[in-house]
């Protein structure tokens, strides 16, 4: 774990030799439904490397799949897709026992210490059993092993008698420490291994996971939502939303210059001390869309207040534009409604919409529009209103849409060793950077 | 504080461990005689099973045809699940040695299948050449040493405290223990077995207290909380209390009976008892099946033997007698030997079955589970009195009839009609501990899943477990009493409560009110028992129910600060 005040965060990682590459991991999550349901696609072709001895964070939003790239990393979900090589082997192809082997050197320590912990057993045997599962040496080096764990994670030699019951949440995030050190890995998926922490044990928790870092070489990929716990200690970062990575930088350029327009965001959302820097704060607006149905284009789009707009409307104003993409988000929520819903609703057993001339009354009765916008608004609430749904989105599609919402970005490299998902990296689009300068300035460069 | 085992640990401070063991073969020393009978039957019981077993196996081969081959496939199918248990138990491979291309569960199964193999071959071999008359040998040899250990005299046995005797006109009793009258002799000896019972549970609770004191290398565990908690339940130790009864009534019921049971109730007229003829003036020898047919309860003055009376024959009645002048008292305590087999053997089955069903379907889910909830809904859909009543009549003649008088073939119907009960019971609490992050962990370091249900999953079902059946085990014990009522299941002349109460069922308004009432009470009070400890169980095991541990901070408090 590199101090977060170096200058050149990506000096320890060795780049043409990393621990761990990702490429194109897809996860999905079948649907529940019997017939005709879409899979959640948890994780949806994530790619990236991990160095040696790299601190690598994940963060993003809850729900957007962190959690399932670390377990899919660590083959405990099954990986629908692509590869994960560790140390040049493909660990997605593994059988049963190359598997088994492979777990001695990729360990997992857990969100929430009340639960990943059997509480039925002492802390002994719960720092044993990885040791018992692979025939460790001999019972009594077994034992003694333990004990030493038990002490480098900051146990004394008493507790190997406990039970859980008897020690606090720190505590028992150190028995899971244990449990993951006891196979010597080389490799710790931490799942916010402190946020179901107290503030003031978090600290020592983090501090002992980076001294064990130093002393046993290894590396983490580091799970979280605390953009601050990942900037102490992540030597890089990845950003990601509904599945996908959006950003990848060495920590310190990716927080102090974001490139990508959700990673700025993300960032923007964390408090500052200094009111006058927080007020131009960039909100994201709405809730994130459901990963069963993730927009088609970049999954940003839908909330994104950077995106793409078709040349006549740039000097549109930032609430008209919201307005305008409320508007068309209900009318294609509608459009997709199935034929049960749609039947459901005549017998009047759904959800019944809302006229759609109160929507649009609500959306864009205190707000003007230029007139060839204005004409077009009317003629889809119009045909919204004579039924024919499919038609008024097809219209607004025509009208609105632009290169965010058809084409999934690529993985743009955007300066050393950083990428980033987001069109307006192509040559003929301004960066986003750029774009909100001459768009208002009001993010803080 | 380094682990240590046990033995170290009982070598650094012996005595507590030593006068404790003392302690312990003193009480096994007072009743050795008892102990070694009981094993002498057991051991009569696995021979003559195991004979029958295998007459059936002969037969069924024999037979050849379909029959032939379904046998052969049951065969196999035990050896193979056999196999797999010592494999699992010995963690032997022998696949792996061969070839490493076969996934690892598979190679279970097919080590599983090669040990099954190896033990029919050599089984089979031992039959062929004869070898296995060695094993009868040995067999034999054994059962008549522990025969002989069994004609020791035991405390609590009935020729210790003899209770048949009889009165001359003096006034003075004959045959008695001391010249007592038998009802004070019977009531010695009654309270002398409960003493003995008590001085054994005493026993071992100190023994748990010693070892929690002396030589427990935790301080404290889970099990602390639910024991103290169990301290302060009423209610369950109430329950408690009924079924150690009903536990004692049926260990010791040789010699809590009045008479022995093969003399009273078996074969009266193969055995014969000595009083005194008023009529002759001298003492008399009679068959005890021409004694019981003086002495029957047939519901008015004349013909009745009231609780605690004599009959004319000078025989103690603590509950009187039946319709047909056996003895009332006896033919519980035997009973509750029958109905106690039943039940815990019909509820060990079900259980067992009923919990590897539900870890099976917490921890794979999908097509196992679907498969289970048919199967299971499937026996709960077919009314389980019909399927009792078919399956008895339809396997009743076969040897697996013949066994214990009926009495295995419906503890096996009963296991069988009844575990998707306590597997629904058991499933839902079962998915959600196979949710828990500590499985998905144990997961993570390749742990295998009969070691994930095993150790992560089954701890937490034991509660469950526990609860059910002891809820389960009075439902059983209602439910024989019910068959035997509606004269199926037991057969005559073997003991049972339910027979009492149909027996009795005429004379319900009459003189001999006892024959229905005492046997009918006791049913209810032993279910009521059982139902109590399972409610205690559940106060104890079940966190929620107890508010005096809302103070984490105590517990937490000592593991020490972070």
């Amino acid at each position: 774990m590199s101090d977060s005040t170096t200058a050149d965060d990506a000096g320890r990682t060795d780049a043409s030799n990393p621990l761990v590459t990702v490429d194109g991991l897809r996860t999905y999550y079948e649907s529940e439904q019997l017939v005709g349901g879409k899979p959640v696609k948890a994780v949806d072709g994530v790619s990236f490397e991990i160095g040696r001895g790299e601190t690598f964070g994940i963060v993003g939003e809850s729900g957007c799949g962190k959690t399932t790239l670390g377990r899919s990393i660590l083959q405990l979900e099954d990986v629908d897709e692509g590869r994960v090589s560790f140390d040049g082997t493909d660990v997605t192809t593994l059988g049963r026992r190359g598997l088994k082997e492979w777990r001695r050197d990729a360990q997992m320590v857990y969100q929430n210490p009340m639960s990943s912990i059997n509480e039925r057993m002492t802390v002994g045997e719960i720092v044993r059993e990885p040791l018992e599962v692979h025939n460790w040496e001999t019972a009594a080096s077994r034992r003694e092993r333990v004990q030493e764990l038990l002490d480098r994670v900051g146990l004394r030699p008493e507790h190997y008698h406990r039970y859980p019951h008897q020690f606090s949440g720190g505590q028992r995030q150190r028995v899971g420490i244990a449990r993951a050190l006891a196979l010597e890995p080389e490799f710790i998926v931490l799942d916010e291994p402190v946020s179901a922490l107290d503030v003031s044990v978090q600290a020592k928790i983090l501090n002992l996971l980076s001294d064990l870092q130093e002393e046993f070489g290894l590396t983490y990929m580091l799970i979280a939502h605390d953009l601050s716990v990942v900037r102490h200690i992540c030597d890089r970062v990845g950003v990601m939303y509904l599945g996908k990575l959006m950003e990848v930088g060495p920590t310190e350029r990716l927080f102090t210059s974001p490139q990508n327009p959700y990673t700025r965001s993300l960032l923007s959302a964390i408090p500052q001390p200094d009111p006058d820097v927080g007020a131009d704060r960039i909100t994201l607006r709405g809730t994130p869309p459901n990963p069963r149905d993730p927009p088609a284009g970049c999954v940003f789009s839908t909330r994104c207040p950077f995106a793409i707009r078709q040349p006549e409307h740039e000097e549109l104003g930032d609430e008209q534009w919201a307005a305008i993409a409320q508007f068309r988000r209900m009318i294609r929520e509608r459009a997709s409604s199935t034929t049960l819903e749609r039947a459901k609703q005549r017998l009047g057993m759904g959800t019944q919409f809302t006229p759609i001339r109160e929507v649009a009354e609500d959306l864009f009765g205190s707000l003007t529009y230029p007139e060839a916008v204005e004409e077009t608004l009317t003629r889809a609430t119009e045909l919204v209103a004579d039924g024919d749904v499919t038609e008024a989105r097809d219209l607004l599609d025509d009208e609105f849409s632009t290169v965010c919402e058809h084409e999934s970005p690529q993985q743009h490299e955007v300066g050393n060793g950083r990428s980033s998902r987001c069109h307006r990296h192509r040559e003929e689009y301004r960066e986003p950077g750029d774009y909100l300068r001459d768009a208002g300035d009001y993010l803080p460069e | 504080m380094e682990y240590t085992p046990l033995t170290e640990r009982v070598r650094a401070t012996p005595w507590p461990a030593v006068v404790w063991l003392l302690g312990v073969c003193l009480l096994v020393a007072i009743e050795l005689g008892r102990i070694a009978s009981g094993l002498h039957n057991i051991g009569g019981a696995v021979v003559t099973a195991a004979g029958a077993g295998y007459g059936g196996l002969a037969d069924g081969l024999a037979s050849g045809g379909t029959g032939g081959v379904l046998t052969a496939v049951g065969l196999l199918a035990g050896l193979w699940l056999v196999g797999l248990g010592v494999v699992t138990a010995t963690r032997a491979t022998v696949v792996l040695r061969v070839t490493d291309r076969i996934p690892l569960r598979s190679q279970r199964l097919l080590d599983g299948l090669a040990f099954g193999l190896c033990l029919g071959v050599v089984v089979g071999l031992a039959v062929v050449t004869g070898a296995v008359g060695v094993v009868h040998a040995l067999g034999d040899l054994l059962q008549s040493g522990v025969a002989r250990l069994a004609e020791l005299p035991t405390l609590t046995a009935r020729e210790t405290i003899p209770n048949q005797g009889y009165q001359t006109p003096d006034g003075t009793w004959h045959g008695t223990f001391f010249g007592l009258s038998p009802a004070l002799a019977w009531g010695l000896r009654v309270l002398l077995i409960h003493l003995y019972v008590a001085a054994w549970l005493g026993w071992l609770w100190s023994g748990y207290q010693r070892y929690r004191r002396h030589y427990r290398q935790a301080d404290w565990t889970p099990r602390d909380d639910v024991v103290s908690r169990l301290r302060y339940h009423r209610w369950g130790q109430f329950g408690l209390l009924i079924v150690v009864l009903f536990l004692t009534m049926a260990a010791f019921a040789p010699s809590l009976g009045t008479a022995p049971a093969n003399q009273n109730i078996y074969a009266p007229f193969s055995n014969s008892i000595t009083y005194y003829d008023a009529s002759l003036g001298e003492v008399t020898e009679t068959l005890v099946g021409n004694a019981n047919l003086e002495t029957r309860s047939q519901g008015y003055p004349g013909e009745n033997v009231s609780p605690m009376t004599y009959d004319r024959f000078d025989r103690f009645h603590p509950f009187g007698t039946l319709t047909n002048g056996k003895d009332l008292f006896t033919f519980l305590v035997h009973g509750a030997r029958v109905s106690l087999l039943i039940g815990l053997l019909s509820v060990g089955a079900s259980a067992l079955l009923a919990t590897v069903f539900a870890l099976i379907s917490a921890y794979y889910r999908g097509v196992a589970d679907l498969i289970l909830v048919v199967t299971g809904d499937t026996i709960m859909g077919v009314p389980r009195l019909l399927l009792l009543i078919l399956l008895t009549v339809l396997l009743g003649d076969t040897w697996l009839g013949g066994l214990y008088n009926g009495g295995v073939l419906l503890a096996l119907v009963l296991a069988a009609t009844g575990w998707p009960f306590l597997w629904r019971a058991f499933r839902g609490p079962t998915l959600q501990i196979a949710e828990e992050d500590w499985v998905d962990a144990a997961r993570s370091y390749g742990q295998s899943a009969t070691g994930i249900m095993r150790l992560h999953m089954l701890p937490y079902l034991l509660g469950y477990l526990l609860i059910y059946s002891s809820l389960v085990l009075g439902g059983v014990i209602l439910a024989v009493a019910g068959l035997s009522f509606l004269g199926l299941g037991i057969t005559s002349p073997t003991p049972e409560w339910g027979r009492a109460v149909d027996l009795g069922r005429k004379f319900v308004a009459t003189e001999s009110w006892h024959i229905s009432l005492i046997p009918g009470a006791m049913v209810t009070l032993v279910v009521m028992g059982f139902n109590a400890v399972g409610d205690a169980l559940r106060d104890a095991v079940d966190p929620q129910s107890d508010s005096s541990v809302a103070d984490a901070s105590e517990t937490e408090s000592r593991g020490g600060g972070v």
